[in-house]
């Protein structure tokens, strides 16, 4: 019998569509607060600080999307590839690392529109949690490669022959 | 300082506190984090400490204490103690149970699950 191409639209890709988002404006905001320290000009200055908002705003946003499509992707995953707990850990650490991000998207609302007076502090303690989150990012998007080029997690493997792809 | 800023910095103060507790505890809830055990391929007998209708996913606590995750396939059969087929539904927390698993990389993979009470 021949084989089918499997729905580019399947459950469990829909997370590899939803975590690039996160990812570039989770990583993006992180690398803006942590220039903005070196920046003196003023104007630059509050145009990082600005695009760090934006970027957790987003990157927020989009995260727990992709969290929701990645406990999908779970469920089906986890029967299929040879050593779940790398994926148990990518999960733990995108939690881990979306949280510390929700955390400081809060801070940084409390810092703009709620209480300007903590602004000092909670600019620090946001660029700690920043720079910690970040690291949970990248070790997740690792963990993530690991799953989909060593395990082979959400992908389809062709017949030997490629008989399916004939047209 | 006023006694209207002064009651809205302990508001505040509440607000970051329950922010760090709460991402705390979010934390340590998130996800699958129980340390679990794969086993060589083999029967054992243990207590069901975790069934997950959901998942479809139970966790058994082996004689020798090890922790065994299993998540259900298709062909896994679940039997009641006298032989008879049975479903996922009839799995109880706590019970006794004996699995058969299947050590595939480093996984174990649920054969059949027999409910002993």
């Amino acid at each position: 019998m021949m084989a089918e191409i499997p729905s580019i639209w399947r459950e469990e890709v829909w997370h590899p569509l939803s975590v690039h988002l996160p990812i570039v404006t989770l990583l993006l905001a992180s690398l803006a607060a942590i220039v903005s320290l070196a920046v003196k000009n003023k104007i630059y200055h509050l145009f990082l600080q600005q695009m760090v908002f934006a970027m957790l705003a987003i990157g927020v946003l989009s995260g727990w999307i992709a969290i929701y499509t990645g406990e999908l992707a779970y469920a089906i995953e986890v029967r299929k590839i040879c050593d779940p707990k790398v994926l148990q850990e990518h999960q733990w650490w995108s939690y881990a690392s979306l949280i510390v991000y929700s955390v400081v998207f809060f801070l940084e609302i409390i810092r703009k529109f709620i209480v300007p007076r903590f602004a000092k502090a909670i600019k620090w303690i946001g660029l700690f949690l920043l720079s910690a989150a970040l690291l949970g990012l990248l070790y997740t998007g690792h963990l993530g490669a690991s799953l989909v080029y060593q395990q082979g997690a959400g992908t389809y493997n062709p017949s030997d022959d490629c008989s399916e792809f004939v047209k | 300082m006023c006694n209207f800023e002064k009651l809205k910095m302990k508001k505040m103060k509440k607000l970051i506190l329950g922010l760090v507790l709460g991402s705390t505890f979010l934390l340590t809830s998130c996800g699958e984090n129980k340390n679990t055990d794969v086993v060589e391929s083999g029967t054992y007998q243990g207590v069901a400490e975790g069934v997950e209708p959901g998942e479809k996913e139970i966790y058994v606590r082996t004689s020798d204490d090890k922790l065994v995750e299993l998540y259900f396939t298709d062909e896994t059969t679940v039997m009641t103690s006298d032989g008879q087929t049975s479903s996922f539904d009839a799995l109880k927390e706590n019970g006794k149970v004996e699995i058969t698993v299947e050590k595939i990389g480093n996984k174990n993979v649920p054969i059949s699950v027999r409910i002993l009470e």
